[in-house]
Order: structure tokens, then C-alpha cells, then sequence
């Protein structure tokens, strides 16, 4: 992976054009919901937003900054949202998150990170190899559900040499409620008749956490089983689950040089495509005003380059699509949508590090939901629908949170 | 830390709580740059002054007043930021003892005022927040800078502020109503009708002299700092703007408005367009866009820039040109025939075929937000500005092209003079700009080359360089203005800053 010094020229040429702190000019339609950087709008100070970073990257790299307590701060309380990679990517075709990352993968190499609020996160990925310290036999624990059971999911579960494979992710190894998601998607496929693979408790962590840490060392462990396991069950597309792995593997894997001969697609992309094709039909009516949240990880940071351009474009549409093919779902945009999303807060392993922080953005995701007057605000990351959930506790003003996956489920 | 750093670190922690004030070394990093040639050659020769001893986020005047005292009793310097974008070095330290004044707390649209056609803003409104919300009342304030649109409207008005509408709005500064200022000593001064209990925001003169001339424009930040504004507004006639942007980098032209542009066989066809044009009494918006700088706002990277710009894609000598129907549609009508005319007889060609190429200027012409990408191959700073009137742009474009022929230069800088017309033809601003690396030490010598050498050169042209940006910035008012004219700046600034506590060695050092 690239390192800190490799990404000189452009912590030099940051010269405050302020782009960064705000939603891209000609896409801002409120005063209110401007911002578009939750770690400069908690914080202030400009050492919080890419453009400081961008500055402290220069200082780290010229030799002037020595470690700090608030040092660490500066550089760890961020999500790696993107939205200052989607905004300096498209005028200066500069991405500043990936020179956070160096940051960290410095001083993570240097002994001096990640910060005391990472620990636990690093040191259950280096113990446990998955983010929330669990053992890994348990990964295949939510498809043990009886009423998941009573179809053929078990069956399709060993079936692991399929051209197509459902990659879930560890957030079902955090709670009951994480299991609803991975749940709700095999009874999906299960009653259009549709035959995937799934590796159960052979899945392996796709390192994101680790990568986020700052831990090189072993995110190239992860990539590196993952891509030795999907190549030799020979894999010939991915259905990603968690918007998050799937931005790894077509983000992040590709940095390290390491060739993937598989595509990758998110659940939704692989849903829209099956309800266009008339696998499966949507006929119930559920009638709902709903507000749809981009997930960072499926939109503007879903793959390399710069979403919109000739490179990719974010994962906006088909989760779109879906809302638009249940019948009573009426959807409201909210001022900053796709690109210019504002992040739910748990984006950055932010809420097990500094929750207050997670959820004081995720507070401020769903004050915007309610502005469009939506009775719901939808989701389909399982990040995105824990840390908005919780942020719903914390406002009094209720507004339910709607797995996407759990509409279409209401409306087969 | 020494013991008055100590003392005053204390005292605004008390005055402001301790999460809006800070000394650590890696918050205070992040206020030590921008883009002027002065701070990165200071950064390069890792000067400790860049980086201030404390930086300090007020939430509301009687704040920033604490603080300006707080510093005035203790002999520190204060150094205000709202957005800190700028070429100059406005908003980074000179002087050691140096706190940063970040008001970016104090970033409320606090009135929109639909009657009298005005808003009321502190420090940290921009351009596109404030535009965002009173479009959808009909009105704007008339057009953003290239700066981009995320940069503070009152502070870029307090500076001049040039824009691509300029022509039909003049710039920025003719758009300030007035202000509530607050003075190096901490004291409160309320600017034109603002002054007078009641009156309301309508007017720029008060009782008495008007003392915003003072304030604006004059000092950079070196008579204190301004904590609300009003802003003058003008109808919006472009509806619901903007749209979804459907196709990436291609926004919509607001409705009303039909934007053209226009080729010339060289520079002095092209010269005698844009005076008629901007006699003339039409269209809102007219400025110079040249082919590099077209290759590059059109294009989405750096490569495809380079490449159209090699191919000769777009013509050297082109301008552009907006139309409202602001009082009628039917005024697009008649303006188009004033404009044909004009073009026919400067021997200029309408470029239908460039509208869609360079649609990225739908966008920018009334809120910029792609210009910066003219830096992607590294920083950029203005080298040569100068204010004259209209007549004087050939000789200005000559004297840019004798002092780029002195110097290595990127590519980029010779193809990319400015002029922006303003006031219906009255002035003209000529700004040419160098594309250096601000990371590479040898271009940074060689951009201060070229500013130096206008600097030098403008001063023995008649009617050229009323003011140039150079470093350092106590030269940006050169001889031709009068040798004793920074003395008379000093002399003002005694009078309300006796102990130089505002931004010191900003346009007058008075040590």
C-alpha cells in the first residue's frame, strides 16, 4: 500500500479551498444541511477536517509534528466517510482519506496507534480475526434460525462451489437484532427460488476494520485469505451483504495489488435486478413516506476513482429502484443524498471508539430524515441501521428505522 | 509555554470553555498554509511564526470581544479566519505571540430580509449556503466568485471580491451594506443606517463619516473583525436552481438565462468586444475563458485536461457571456440582437457547439464550484493583478506576456489571463495567476520571481498596477500610489489598534 511519504505532493498542495467543508456548491440546497464533514462539524477546529489533516499530513512527513494524545485524535476521530474524497477527487483528483490512512498506518507501524479507544477493536481483529470478539464458529449462527431453517438454507449453505456467493459480513456476530439483515435476505431469495452459496462459519473477515485501524500487516492477511478462498471455490460473483466489504474488496483490495478475478455486487444491485427481471414480484402495498439514506460504502466510496465520473458510479440507483417498486412507498430525498450523503455516524468503527461521537452524527442524519416529512428513513447497511436506530432512542421525536431488505419483505 | 501564553490560554479557556480553545502543536499546524507564495516559501524555510501559539473559536461578538481584549492586555496578536481561503496570506501569522481568531462558530444566516432585498450574515456564511436559501426566495446576491462558492461571502466582499457577474453587479465590495465591527481594543462599532438604533440594514452611510470604508478593503483584517454583515440582494429570476445534476459535471442553466460563448481571431478583436459588450448595458455576466482554462474547468481529470488542452480543443481567445430576462423574457430577445451585432462587427463567432462541452460553466457562471481544478498540477498564486480602466487590457496583456518570457513557468500560466469586467465597463480587473507545486522549492522561488518582476515592471506603466498582490504584503500598494501612502495606513491604524494587535504585518507592519 501506498505510504504517508508517497502522498507528499498532495498534503503540500492543499491550499484551503474549503471544498471539503462543504456540500459540493452546485449541489447545496440548504443552509441547514450544508455540511457535509461530521468530524469538522462536531469538532470545529480545522485540524478536523481534510484540508487540517491534509496539513498535519505535510508537518508528519516534513518532520514537524511529534506524537500527540490530541495528535491521534485529529487523525483517528474521522469516519473515512468520503465525502471530502468525492468533493477534492472531483476538482483536484485528490483523495484525502487514503492520506488519513497513512497517517495511521505510520504511527500504527512507529508503535504510537491506534489510540486507546481502538484497542478493543484491534485487538479483537488481531485475537478473534472478526471486529466484535466472537469466535468465528459462530458466524454461521443466524441461518440456524428455525424459521430460516424450515427452508432450504442449511442445504444451500453447504452448497459452496456455486457460481454465485452471498458474502454477509461479521455484523451478525454482534447481536440478535445484526442477524435480521443476513435473515431477511436468504427469505427473500428463498421464496423466489433462487440458489446462492453461503460459507457460513467458514466466511472470513473481509479486514476493513483492521485497514481502518491503521493495521496493514493484517489487512494484507485478510485480503490474502479471502482472495485465496473465493479464487479456489471458484467464485464468479460476490453478492456482498454489507455495503462496507463490499467497498473493501473493490476499493481497498485492489491497493494492494492483488488481482481478483470475481465481481463483486451489493445485495441491492443483485435484488433490483431480480425484481426487473420478474424473479420476484413486489404486490403487497405498505404505505410508508420514507427518506433513504446512501450508505458512505455504497455510494461515493464504493469503488476507486471518483463516483459520477468515467471511473464508477455510487451504488444509488437500485436501492431506488426497490423503494420505487413497492407499491405505497413514497420516497422523499433528503437535501444531501448520493454523493453528497451526510455519513450516519458509525462509518470508521467510530461507534465501538467514540460512540458519542457516532451517534451525535447519526442524531443529525435522522433531524434531516424528519425535515422531508418521511414517516421512515430507509437503510441498507447494517452500520447504517444500528447507528441511526440509536441515534431514534436518543431524539424523543420518533422515526422508525426500515431495513430495505424488510419493506421488500412486506411487500412480496 | 511561557507564563503569558499560560495566562492567556487560561483566560479565553474561561471565556470560551475549553473544547473552543486549544495550544496543541497538531490543531495549530492546520492554520499555518494557504496559498499564497509568502506562506509556503515560509513553510518551506520552516519559519515557527507560520504556526500560531493558540488558536480560538469565538461564538458570538461579545466573545470575539473577550478575546481581542484579553489579547490587547496581554500583548498577543490576534490573526482572524473565516474560511482562510485567499493568495495573500491574510489568515496566516507573522509574528510570534500570535493567536488565530477561527470563526467559524459564528455561521448563521440571521436574516433574510424579502422586503428590502437584503441578508444579514456572520463571518462564516458562504457564498452557496447564503445563495441556497435566498433563491428559493427569489433572490440572490448576484453571482459567486471563482474562489469557489464555499468561501465567506462578507470576507470576500471586504476584499474586493471579483466575479464572473461583476459587469452587472459590480463586485463584492459595492454589495456590503454595512457591518458590526469589532475594534482591536474590544469595542462594538456599528457601520451606516446600522448605527442608528431602528433604522435597520438599508444603507451604507450613516451619521458621521462612513467608517466601513475604513474597515473594508483597506486593512485586511488589521482593524479588527467584523461579527454581522448585510449584504445587498438581487432578484433571482432562475427558479428552482440547482437542479439534480443528471449527468456528472453537467448542471442546468437556470431558467431565464442563456449563456454563450464566443470566439475572436486574437486578443484585440476579443478586447474590443468585451468593452462594447459591457457599454453596451447588457447581459449579467462577461469574462475572458481562455482554452487552457476551458480545458481544464471542462474536464474531469488532470490527464483528459492536458489532452484537450494539447489537441487546441478550444479556441485561445474566447469569452463568455450570460443573458438574463430578468425584468421579461423577451429582454433575452433584445439583448441577444444588441450582442449579435456587437459580435459581428468585432469579427467574433458564436460557438453553439462549445455550449455542451463546456456545460460545466452553466454551474460555475452562477456558483462556482469546478474552477479549482485549473490547480490540480499543484497550487497556484496570483502573480499579477492589476485595477485600470477598460482601455488598458492589451497593454496589460503584453506586460504579462514580457515578464512570463523572463521566467520557466508551467505550461498553464501563459494561457490563462483574466479580466473581469466590472461595474458596466466602468473598470476592469486583470488577474493572471501561476500554476506552481507548492510542494517544489524551485517553483516557489521562480513563481515570487514573477510577482516581484510585475510588481517592478507595472510600476513603469502608466495606468497599470494601482495595486499588485506580491509579497511581502506591506509592497501591495506600490509607489505609484505615493510614497508616503503607507504611512497615512499606519496612521489610521494607530488610531483604533495602538498596540498592533490585529493581524500585524498584513499591508502595513507597523514595527
Amino acid at each position: 500500500m501506498k505510504q504517508l511519504v508517497d502522498y507528499r505532493r498532495q498534503a503540500w498542495n492543499c491550499y484551503r479551498d474549503n471544498m471539503c467543508k462543504s456540500v459540493f456548491s452546485w449541489h447545496l440546497k440548504s443552509d441547514r444541511f450544508s455540511a457535509v464533514c461530521p468530524s469538522l462539524e462536531k469538532y470545529r477546529f480545522d485540524a478536523f477536517s481534510a484540508q487540517g489533516r491534509l496539513d498535519i499530513a505535510r508537518a508528519m512527513i516534513e518532520g514537524e509534528l511529534e506524537w500527540s494524545e490530541r495528535l491521534l485524535d485529529t487523525i483517528y476521530r474521522c469516519q473515512l466517510c468520503g465525502a471530502c474524497d468525492y468533493i477534492c477527487g472531483r476538482v483536484k483528483e485528490m483523495q484525502p482519506t487514503r492520506v488519513i490512512q497513512a497517517m495511521r498506518i505510520k504511527l500504527v507501524k512507529e508503535g504510537k496507534a491506534p489510540p486507546p479507544e481502538f484497542r478493543q477493536l484491534n485487538e479483537a481483529m488481531r485475537t478473534y480475526l472478526n471486529p466484535y470478539g466472537r469466535a468465528n464458529s459462530q458466524r454461521g449462527k443466524w441461518i440456524l434460525n428455525r424459521e430460516i431453517a424450515d427452508g432450504d438454507a442449511t442445504k444451500v449453505s453447504r452448497e459452496l462451489r456455486v457460481d454465485t456467493l452471498l458474502y454477509v459480513g461479521c455484523s451478525p456476530l454482534r447481536d440478535v437484532a445484526a442477524e435480521l439483515m443476513p435473515q431477511a435476505a436468504l427469505r427473500i431469495l428463498q421464496r423466489a427460488g433462487i440458489d446462492i452459496g453461503i460459507l457460513g462459519d467458514k466466511e472470513v473477515c473481509c479486514g476493513h476494520p483492521s485497514l481502518c485501524l491503521g493495521d496493514e500487516e493484517n489487512f494484507i492477511a485478510f485480503a490474502k485469505e479471502n482472495v485465496r478462498l473465493f479464487h479456489e471455490l471458484n467464485v464468479k460473483r460476490l453478492v456482498c451483504l454489507c455495503p462496507l466489504c463490499l467497498s473493501t474488496f473493490r476499493r481497498d483490495y485492489p491497493e494492494l495489488g492483488v488481482k481478483i478475478q470475481f465481481e463483486t455486487v451489493h445485495f441491492t444491485e443483485y435484488l433490483d435486478q431480480l425484481i426487473k427481471s420478474g424473479a420476484i414480484k413486489l404486490t403487497k402495498e405498505v404505505c410508508l413516506d420514507v427518506a433513504y439514506h446512501d450508505p458512505c460504502h455504497l455510494g461515493r466510496i464504493s469503488n476507486s476513482g471518483v463516483s459520477g465520473t468515467n471511473s464508477f458510479i455510487g451504488i444509488y440507483e437500485p436501492p431506488r429502484s426497490i423503494l420505487k417498486a413497492i407499491p405505497g412507498v413514497n420516497l422523499k430525498e433528503m437535501p444531501r443524498n448520493r454523493d453528497d450523503s451526510w455519513c450516519c455516524g458509525a462509518g470508521g468503527w467510530m461507534k465501538m471508539s467514540y460512540p458519542d461521537f457516532a451517534i451525535w452524527t447519526g442524531v443529525e442524519r435522522v433531524e434531516e430524515a424528519r425535515s422531508t416529512g418521511a414517516q421512515a428513513l430507509v437503510t441498507c447497511c447494517p452500520h447504517c441501521h444500528e447507528n441511526l436506530s440509536e441515534a431514534c432512542r436518543v431524539d424523543p421525536r420518533a422515526l422508525e428505522i426500515v431495513d430495505l431488505l424488510d419493506l421488500v419483505l412486506r411487500a412480496m | 509555554m511561557n507564563t503569558v501564553k499560560e495566562m492567556v490560554l487560561n483566560a479565553l479557556i474561561n471565556v470560551l470553555g475549553p473544547d473552543w480553545v486549544t495550544d496543541d502543536l497538531s490543531i495549530r499546524q492546520a492554520y499555518s498554509k494557504d496559498a499564497s507564495l509568502a506562506s509556503v516559501w515560509r513553510k518551506h524555510a520552516k519559519d515557527p511564526k507560520t504556526v500560531p501559539d493558540i488558536v480560538a473559536l469565538p461564538s458570538s461578538t461579545e466573545e470575539v470581544q473577550a478575546v481581542l481584549r484579553t489579547a490587547n492586555r496581554w500583548g498577543m496578536k490576534v490573526v482572524p479566519v473565516t474560511t482562510g481561503s485567499n493568495m495573500i496570506g491574510l489568515c496566516v501569522p507573522q509574528h510570534e505571540n500570535c493567536i488565530v481568531l477561527d470563526l467559524k462558530r459564528m455561521n448563521r444566516i440571521l436574516d433574510v430580509d424579502v422586503t428590502n432585498m437584503t441578508a444579514t450574515v456572520q463571518p462564516y456564511v458562504s457564498f452557496a449556503r447564503l445563495q441556497s436559501e435566498t433563491m428559493k426566495r427569489g433572490l440572490w446576491n448576484g453571482g459567486t466568485p471563482l474562489a469557489p462558492a464555499v468561501v465567506g461571502i462578507v470576507t470576500n466582499m471586504m476584499f474586493n471580491g471579483i466575479w464572473q457577474s461583476c459587469l452587472a453587479y459590480g463586485a463584492g465590495f459595492r454589495s456590503l451594506v454595512n457591518l458590526k465591527w469589532v475594534t482591536p481594543t474590544g469595542d462594538v462599532i456599528n457601520t451606516g443606517s446600522r448605527a442608528l438604533p431602528g433604522a435597520g440594514n438599508f444603507w451604507w452611510h450613516g451619521p458621521g463619516p462612513d467608517l466601513m470604508g475604513a474597515f473594508q478593503f483597506t486593512h485586511y483584517g488589521a482593524l479588527g473583525v467584523f461579527t454581522e454583515a448585510t449584504i445587498k440582494l438581487h432578484r433571482w429570476v432562475g427558479g428552482d436552481w440547482p437542479n439534480e445534476e443528471k449527468v456528472y459535471d453537467h448542471p442546468q442553466l437556470p431558467a431565464n438565462h442563456r449563456i454563450y460563448f464566443i470566439d475572436f481571431q486574437d486578443f484585440r478583436q476579443m478586447n474590443e468586444a468585451m468593452y462594447q459588450i459591457s457599454h453596451a448595458g447588457i447581459a449579467t455576466h462577461l469574462e475572458t475563458a481562455m482554452d487552457a482554462w476551458n480545458a481544464f474547468c471542462s474536464q474531469p481529470t488532470q490527464a483528459l485536461s492536458e489532452k484537450v488542452f494539447c489537441e487546441g480543443v478550444f479556441p485561445k481567445h474566447c469569452i463568455y457571456v450570460v443573458i438574463a430576462g430578468i425584468s421579461s423574457p423577451r429582454q433575452i430577445e433584445y439583448e441577444e440582437k444588441v450582442l449579435r451585432l456587437i459580435v459581428a462587427r468585432c469579427g467574433g463567432r458564436f460557438r453553439d457547439d462549445l455550449r455542451d462541452v463546456l456545460a460545466t460553466w452553466h454551474g460555475d457562471a452562477f456558483r462556482s464550484g469546478d474552477t479549482v481544478r485549473v490547480t490540480r498540477h499543484g497550487g497556484y498564486a496570483i502573480t499579477r493583478m492589476g485595477v485600470s480602466v477598460i482601455d488598458t487590457q492589451e497593454e496589460y496583456y503584453k506586460v504579462q506576456r514580457e515578464i512570463l518570457a523572463k521566467f520557466r513557468h508551467y505550461k498553464l500560466d501563459e494561457e490563462m489571463p483574466e479580466m473581469y469586467i466590472c461595474d458596466r465597463g466602468y473598470w476592469v480587473i486583470h488577474e493572471t495567476d501561476t500554476y506552481y507545486d507548492q510542494g517544489d522549492k524551485e517553483q516557489v522561488k521562480d513563481s515570487r520571481g514573477q510577482a516581484k518582476a510585475a510588481f517592478v515592471d507595472y510600476q513603469k506603466r502608466d495606468g497599470l498596477g494601482w495595486y499588485i498582490f506580491v509579497e511581502p504584503l506591506t509592497t501591495i500598494h506600490g509607489p505609484n500610489i505615493g510614497p508616503d501612502f503607507h504611512l497615512r495606513l499606519k496612521d489610521i491604524k494607530r488610531v483604533f489598534d495602538p498596540k498592533d494587535t490585529m493581524n500585524p504585518g498584513k499591508l502595513v507592519n507597523m514595527g
